[in-house]
């Protein structure tokens, strides 16, 4: 078929959905980059799209399909002729804005946090950056820690999601209904708890618990006074939301008392008229619409309220500290300069900040070792939950200490080892370490051998919370370093696919694996996971280190395929040569910098973030490896400071 | 005087006589539905994780034409290859129900075994997520309605929907698991059944007083028009968030001022030693209990029960001291045997229902008459699902609108004229409680023409 005649009847059919020249658009991209292969001859994948000629012709689950592989980057395939990002983003906008004028669901996976290194690692840190980064604006849901804050005795009304590489995403949460009714249910329940009053002679008293600036709001008989109403109302706005109410807050607040008054009593309205802030989208939200005047780019700058609200709970869990009292008291905040020195200053506490902890829990993702069901191995002392603490104890030096953090926490062949003493029995992993038997505890660093062990990859907590039940698993340590230290992406486990690799109980894991070495189809997908989890087959899955597997030496040698960075593609000897090689790398720096960017500004990167990340890796380079300069960055960078309305 | 409300017993007790009469009202509406010639209307799916093994509800007595799955042949599951539909009398001589759901055989009337259904569409593996009751792709979330929800929205009590279940750690009080009201729009499933129970009945058991009635109504209409004022500075999809956070101040008022038609004599009191348990079976054997209490107190018409969410729980209850992910894996001694313990509980659970909503009088029959329960679990045939079969019990035949209750019914085999899928069984439901649709959930591409897809299946409408 000849190209110009089938873009203009594309765009003919098209232009219903949208702009002509989008349409076009979309022609001429299907044309150069997918028709070559499904096309009504090939028809590769069982789909043809020659035959499409308008929106209409091709069911919205197939252009759902076709969206997704775009965006996501795994069409076309890797050897082809790629679009360029823009290219993509403006085809996959384009299909979706079509998708939902025809009433459909658009799944934006890119939103989602396992999807983060769709977004080419060269389109971050090798391209000129946009001048302008912004996050759009947005409703982030509070976490259930922040929401639960000031409410004793409430139930718990949001969850996290399982299974996300960060788990705090604003994407991922919304309030419906089945939340919104425990919040209100919470929200009586508290007003009802201090506005506990009785009649004595006329004269209306507080019991224990009840403010006595809530009386004139909650007598029976009295109208209350304009100020004294509005500061009652004010007491409940600060609890609920850290602010006063506005003025037009106030007057609705008077409305709504006198319509209750009218019809059940002062009483009634005087506690509907205190639960209203705990109601209020920000009572549940973290709203950042930014307050700020539209810059030329666009954006927004969040007030200096909003950045407080952001900053508190970015990095604490229950009521803001006086750091942040004092800023709302005394800062502008008006400059980047001024915005980093407050969250230097939230930063710079003895003890790290639990929330830069958390990071690091969600980014190994070790602790969920104590999840992972083993039998008790016979011969020597396993437990799990001992294990995970040893390397909660060794990021908390690292952080604490604040020098050369990822290459430390990646490579030290030093570690705590948990002790406890049982009925005068020591109970210690350090068999697990490899260490003797009869080993000198001491509470302090105990060194560990050099060649077997480097830094937490290496850590049997991370180790077992990267197995199986019973075996070691490649796959899943393969995929932790492929994403998050080569920034690499591995598609969806596909809807044909039963993953499942027979036991034979002869044959090692690494044999066993080889249906998938031998499979096209597997081997796919599995390329770049399994050579580099492989290497860590040097280890059990109880993560001790081992030579013989079925009294075999253990193959312990890996690759690094096809990242496209000669500082870290090619062969590796062992783990501990593929992880030194690792935490040299710009590379890795780099990945865990797009990693820290997620969990602090609580989306995944976009093109428009480059200046943002390059910021950040770059304080932490000149640093020295500082933790709380990279953050001081990112907190400070334009990302998080400004709201764009157009994504 | 004491300005606060009475204890809400106290306060119950001595509006029991002045409220009785607004109190029959449920019981008049019901009345005067079957006078129209409506019949009440149930649904009550219950979940489990890790797999239903078809093996393990085939009835003895009747032989299953067995292949090797087509994903995963060397797996011990294996897959329905029966050549035509196989409808068979479970009670006719010689048959009788297989040991893991022995239970249900004093209701065996009521009961359908159903067999080779699939639902490749979900995408298998360790559970298919909202897409169990969705027949979508819903591991990574709900791309739509999921049919529970779809048959409370044509069938709405005054609780659209009552979502229960337990999980693991016993911490979360709440869970997403499977159920959704739309494209990513998760219902919560409460995990915690005393805080369900005081959801549900709190009010009812407190009197909801006309003042509070009126109050609450009065506030909920004034947020939901602060949120608005809001959403109007905001753009489309963060604009939706709020919009539903107001739409949801909206539905609550609603339903609270119809919580009068319920009877709070028809909420037995809370049993401590089961709702407040640490056991998961205790726990689960109390939220079967308060589903029962919510559809006979009238208070909703769907129920969703997620027996062992995220496939981890460990049935202490039972003896039994490793975790169902572990036992599904089947790579521990004995994991068939407590598998099959397991079911035997569950089903013990479902027949105690049964039990319960016959005993409940409903027009010339009992409520059980009026409902269906459907059993199945969210990854499908086995641990690791490829969903070429989707083995299902049902109980029940929803005042006749099925064709159900002591058959075998087995559907020719994947790919087969006359076979079926999932998705087809959803829209017959939704056929059967007069909410037609052409296709409920996603069709199977990869099925050829030969299998219908669409309408209800003939077999079991009514």
């Amino acid at each position: 078929m000849k190209l110009t005649s089938k873009i203009l009847l594309f765009a003919a059919a098209m232009c219903w959905i949208g702009p002509a020249s989008a349409a076009d658009d979309v022609a001429v991209f299907l044309d150069r980059y997918c028709v070559s292969c499904h096309d009504n001859d090939t028809k590769k994948g069982d789909l043809t799209i020659e035959n499409i000629k308008s929106f209409k012709d091709a069911k919205p689950e197939v252009w759902a399909s076709i969206r997704e592989k775009l965006q996501l980057r795994e069409m076309p395939p890797k050897r082809k002729t790629q679009p360029t990002t823009d290219e993509r983003e403006k085809i996959a906008a384009f299909i979706a804005d079509s998708l939902r004028a025809a009433g459909h669901f658009v799944n934006n996976k890119l939103e989602l946090p396992n999807y983060g290194n769709r977004i080419p690692h060269a389109d971050l840190f090798g391209a000129k950056p946009h001048p302008a980064p912004a996050t759009p604006v947005r409703l982030w849901r509070q976490r259930p820690t922040i929401y639960a804050q000031g409410k004793p005795g409430a139930i718990q009304a949001f969850a996290m999601a399982p299974g996300q590489q960060i788990s705090d995403f604003s994407a991922l949460y919304t309030v419906d209904e089945g939340a919104a009714e425990i919040v209100l249910n919470n929200a009586q329940q508290l007003v009802e708890r201090f506005t506990q009053v009785e009649l004595d002679n006329g004269e209306l008293r507080n019991k224990p618990g009840t403010p006595p600036q809530l009386l004139p709001i909650l007598h029976p008989e009295r109208e209350p006074a304009l100020g004294a109403f509005d500061k009652a109302v004010a007491w409940a706005f600060g609890t609920a939301l850290s602010r006063m109410p506005t003025e037009e807050e106030l007057t609705r607040a008077r409305e709504l008392y006198d319509k209750v008054k009218s019809g059940h009593g002062r009483l009634q309205a005087g506690r509907a008229v205190l639960t209203i802030p705990f109601l209020k989208p920000e009572a549940v939200y973290r709203l950042e619409l930014g307050a700020g005047p539209l810059d030329s780019h666009g954006r927004r700058r969040l007030s200096k309220g909003e950045i407080l609200v952001a900053l508190h709970q970015t990095f604490f869990d229950g009521a803001a500290p006086q750091t942040i009292a004092d800023a709302r008291a005394k800062d502008a905040l008006a400059t980047r300069e001024e915005v980093a020195a407050l969250v230097k200053k939230l930063l710079d506490t003895p003890k790290p900040n639990a929330r830069l902890l958390n990071f690091f829990d969600e980014y190994f993702d070790y602790r969920k070792a104590t999840g992972v069901f083993k039998e008790t191995p016979a011969d020597v002392h396993f437990n799990a939950h001992q294990l995970v603490h040893d390397t909660q104890r060794l990021i908390e030096l690292i952080v604490t200490e604040d020098k050369d953090v990822l290459r430390r926490l990646l490579t030290t062949d030093r570690t705590y080892i948990a002790s406890q003493v049982v009925n005068g029995v020591p109970s210690r992993n350090h068999r697990i370490y490899n260490l003797p038997d009869d080993l000198k505890w001491r509470p302090g660093l105990i060194p560990l051998a050099a060649e077997e062990r480097a830094g937490i990859l290496t850590h049997p907590a991370w180790l077992v919370a990267h197995s199986g039940n019973f075996d070691t698993d490649p796959v899943r340590r393969g995929k932790w370093i492929l994403e998050h230290l080569l920034g690499g992406t591995v598609p969806d486990l596909p809807v044909t696919v039963c993953a499942f690799v027979p036991p034979d109980e002869t044959k090692t894991l690494r044999e066993r694996f080889e249906v998938i070495r031998n499979k096209a189809y597997c081997w796919n997908c599995h390329q770049q996971m399994n050579p580099i989890g492989m290497s860590f087959e040097a280890y059990d899955h109880f993560g001790r280190y081992r030579l013989k597997e079925l009294d075999r030496p253990v193959d312990m040698t890996g690759a690094v395929v096809d990242i496209g960075d000669p500082s870290v593609d090619g062969p590796v000897s062992s783990p501990v040569e593929l992880i030194h090689r690792l935490a040299k790398s710009k590379r890795a720096q780099e990945v865990f910098v797009r990693y820290a960017f997620r969990f602090f500004l609580g989306r995944n990167e976009t093109v428009r973030d480059a200046k943002t990340l390059q910021e950040a890796s770059q304080a932490y380079t000149a640093s020295g490896g500082s933790m709380k300069a990279l953050v001081v960055s990112l907190l400070s960078s334009d990302s998080f400071l400004y709201r764009s309305v157009e994504p | 005087m004491h300005l606060n409300r009475l204890p809400r017993r106290s306060f119950l007790r001595s509006l029991s006589l002045g409220a009785s009469a607004p109190l029959l009202s449920p019981l008049i509406s019901r009345l005067e539905a079957e006078n129209r010639g409506v019949k009440p209307m149930r649904v009550v799916f219950m979940l489990e994780g890790n797999g239903l093994d078809p093996r393990q509800i085939q009835p003895v007595g009747i032989k299953r034409q067995e292949m090797p799955n087509m994903r995963n042949p060397a797996g011990q599951v294996k897959q329905s290859a029966e050549d035509a539909l196989v409808d068979l009398k479970l009670s006719a001589p010689g048959h009788s129900l297989s040991e893991a759901i022995a239970p249900l055989s004093r209701h065996m009337k009521r009961l359908t075994v159903l067999q080779g259904l699939s639902g490749r569409v979900c995408g298998g593996g360790h559970g298919n997520g909202f897409g169990t009751l969705g027949a979508y792709a819903g591991a990574a979330g709900p791309k739509d309605i999921t049919i529970d929800a779809a048959l409370a929205r044509a069938n709405p009590g005054i609780f659209r929907q009552v979502a229960l279940g337990i999980n693991a750690s016993g911490k979360e009080q709440i869970i997403y698991a499977c159920s959704a009201a739309g494209p990513n729009q998760k219902i919560p499933h409460y995990q915690d059944p005393a805080l369900a129970y005081r959801m549900l009945f709190g009010r009812i058991l407190g009197g909801n007083t006309k003042a509070e009635v009126g109050t609450q109504t009065m506030l909920l209409d004034f947020m939901a028009e602060d949120v608005h004022r809001l959403e109007r500075q905001l753009p489309g999809e963060e604009a939706q968030k709020l919009q539903r956070f107001a739409d949801s101040f909206s539905a609550i008022g609603k339903r609270q001022s119809r919580l009068n038609e319920v009877d709070p004599k028809k909420i037995p009191p809370q049993r401590d030693e089961l709702y407040l348990s640490e056991v998961e079976t205790k726990r689960l054997e109390a939220q079967f209990d308060l589903a029962a209490t919510a559809l006979i107190a009238g208070l909703t018409n769907t129920v969703t029960l997620a027996c062992d969410s995220q496939n981890y729980v460990t049935f202490k209850g039972l003896g039994i001291t490793v975790d169902k992910h572990t036992i599904g894996h089947r790579q521990v001694e004995g994991a068939i045997e407590m598998e099959v313990k397991i079911r035997r509980f569950y089903t013990e659970l479902l027949a105690k229902l049964v039990d319960k909503l016959e005993a409940i009088p409903e027009g010339n029959g009992s409520m059980m008459d009026n409902t269906l329960i459907v059993y199945l679990s969210d990854s499908a045939e086995q641990h690791h699902s490829t969903c070429y079969e989707w083995p299902m019990l049902l109980l029940g035949n929803l005042g006749g609108r099925l064709k159900t209750g002591d058959r075998y019914l087995c559907v020719p085999k994947y790919g087969e004229k006359g076979h079926a899928t999932v998705a087809r069984f959803y829209t017959t439901l939704l056929h059967a409680v007069g909410a037609p649709v052409d296709q409920f959930g996603t069709k199977d591409q990869n099925m050829g023409a030969a299998v219908e897809q669409r309408g209800p299946l003939a077999e079991l409408l009514a």
